[in-house]
């Protein structure tokens, strides 16, 4: 195909797809990874899950550079098996996501409440931050390449700085920091971490919905790894430092601070307090701005992302036609963003009714999981019924590298809820529940939409 | 095979089809984009210059820089989308068609679907 006036270089594309990972409750996901790991492990555990991203990649980067769109997971998997499979697992992988930008949505509101004690409730916070990320997507604001670039940099070098002066200052607080494996721990505790960690790479593999944007397909496999990397940066050094300044008892909400204070959905405000000292309310500034940034950028991904996920299956008869609207001036999918941040605020909503938010980071690598899963099955199945399509990029080590991968997501799969955890079950009921629903939309639903709507001829 | 000519004439057809529609001009009367069209099966190229609301210039081969490129896998799915045949949408749903471009733009490019081939309910 012929090159373009506006193409996105593999730093953007890695910006974007760390962008779409930096939230607020990663740090929550980080602080659980460190409690299924035995003394300063956790960071191990991050750093097995980043392989695992980037084995994963490989099998997105392969898909991606055969079907370049920005309709991405449904495309790969309708190809490789059928629409009946492709649009509920898409679209639940889908409302996962947005169902865990309510859990972020809450740990965003805890933490500004905790900022600012004579301020208005949580409520107040999560209302605030859906009508600024659902007026940005509304009229069609970008967050231009160059600003996601500097949003990027200025979390990495935030949380990498925040990290290293906390290992300085507290030094290591357990004698183990090198063994996964050692005491009071187990191999199967050990890929439940790892499992776990997963969901702190959630969103990596989103940027595959900008092939379109990108001149060459090797800039998506580029931008995937890079993310990763980044990534990996920053929550290894992170999860090494809270454990470091911070009993992992007070990180989880299982004790309150000497203040009195819980900190189980907000453990980086403890953290930070820690590390500033009698120069807290700098640090708090500063966790405030990083919060703020953090699920803004994250939230605006998963709803601009998102919504034109929603608006393309209404397009293809497979959501109600009201979801096809588009914004006659600014040409949004308004009424696909207006329903997901509903969607969104319930989910919020009953979080704070119910509790749980914790939960929805175990629902989130599940599915990412699935999607991992998904993707290698998806690279054996079109190798074989499809031989001949031209592939930019190939997985290297087909097919034993592919099967390898499907067998080793799968048990990852089973290991994300294998812990004790009652987050865990709650997290798989979430996910199980999701699905049920598409399956649900897909049988019953579907036909009817599709013999309801037809098309003039001109 | 379908000539030049053939999908040239269908080209042309289509920009009546789009100048005529005055909701199309009105909507799209801020996008001033440059689009190409190829195939996979020719070398046929096409160029829509859009200006206004409207296609301004219909022309054989690359002409400008694009801001959208649209890959159809056969002439004749290019020349059935052109007399309004064919409807893209779900050819490029499943990824039979591919798009480089800007999202929004292939949004609006989208749009000028949605408005000359609407949906009726039963």
């Amino acid at each position: 195909m012929s090159g373009m006036k506006r193409v996105l270089s593999a730093r953007s594309v890695a910006a974007a797809g760390a962008g779409f990972a930096f939230a607020t409750l990663s740090i929550v996901a980080d602080v659980q990874v460190a409690d299924l790991m035995p003394g300063n492990t956790g960071w191990i555990a991050v750093l097995a899950a980043a392989l695992v991203c980037i084995v994963a990649s490989a099998c997105f980067g392969e898909l991606s550079a055969m079907f370049p769109t920005s309709a991405g997971v449904r495309v790969y998997i309708q190809k490789a098996f059928n629409e009946k499979l492709a649009v509920p697992l898409s679209a639940a992988y889908i409302f996962t996501v947005v169902a865990a930008s309510g859990a972020e949505a809450y740990v965003f509101g805890s933490v500004f409440e905790i900022l600012i004690p004579s301020g208005p409730s949580l409520w107040f916070y999560i209302f605030l931050g859906f009508i600024i990320v659902g007026t940005i997507n509304y009229f069609g604001i970008e967050i231009t390449s160059g600003v996601q670039n500097l949003l990027s940099l200025t979390m990495f070098l935030f949380l990498v700085s925040i990290s290293l002066a906390a290992i300085i200052k507290f030094d290591i607080r357990f004698d183990n920091w090198y063994n996964p494996l050692g005491e009071g721990s187990s191999l199967e505790g050990f890929i439940a971490a790892i499992a776990l960690a997963i969901f702190l790479f959630a969103g990596f593999e989103w940027v595959t919905a900008l092939s379109e944007e990108t001149r060459e397909q090797s800039v998506i496999s580029r931008g995937m790894i890079g993310a990763i990397l980044i990534l990996c940066i920053v929550y290894a050094l992170l999860n090494f430092a809270l454990v470091s300044a911070v009993p992992k008892e007070v990180l989880t909400g299982k004790q309150v601070w000497t203040d009195g204070i819980n900190y189980g959905a907000r453990p980086h405000v403890v953290f930070v307090k820690v590390i500033f000292g009698s120069y807290e309310i700098i640090g708090l500034i500063g966790v405030g701005l990083l919060s703020f940034l953090a699920s803004m950028t994250s939230f605006n991904a998963g709803i601009l992302t998102t919504s034109r996920f929603l608006y393309a299956m209404s397009r293809d008869k497979t959501m109600p036609r009201y979801l096809s609207k588009l914004h006659s001036e600014y040409f949004t999918p308004y009424a696909a963003i207006i329903t997901l941040c509903a969607v969104a605020v319930t989910s919020s909503v009953l979080m704070g009714l119910l509790g749980g938010f914790d939960s929805f980071t175990y629902a989130v690598a599940g599915s990412e999981v699935m999607m991992y899963f998904l993707a290698a099955l998806c690279v054996i199945k079109l190798r074989r019924k499809a031989p001949t399509l031209e592939r930019p990029y190939q997985v290297p080590g087909n097919p034993f590298s592919t099967i390898l991968m499907v067998l080793f997501f799968g048990l990852l799969f089973v290991m994300v809820y294998a812990t004790p955890e009652k987050e865990a079950r709650l997290g798989l009921a979430i996910l199980i529940a999701i699905v049920l629903i598409m399956i649900g939309h897909t049988v019953l639903i579907i036909p009817r939409l599709r013999s309801k709507r037809k098309k003039k001829s001109l | 095979m379908l000539s030049i000519e053939e999908v040239l004439k269908g080209a042309k057809d289509f920009r009546e089809k789009v100048n005529d529609n005055k909701k199309v001009r009105k909507l799209l009367k801020r996008w001033n984009p440059v689009i190409y069209f190829e195939t996979k099966d020719s070398d046929i190229r096409i160029t829509l210059d859009m200006s206004g609301g409207q296609i301004s210039a219909v022309e054989e081969g690359h002409v400008g820089e694009p801001d959208l490129v649209v890959l159809f896998p056969t002439t004749e799915n290019l020349s059935d989308m052109f007399y309004g045949r064919l409807d893209p949408t779900p050819m490029y749903l499943s990824g039979d068609i591919l798009v480089k471009g800007h999202q929004a733009d292939v949004i609006k490019l989208d749009a000028i679907t949605m408005i000359i081939w609407p949906e009726e309910e039963d």
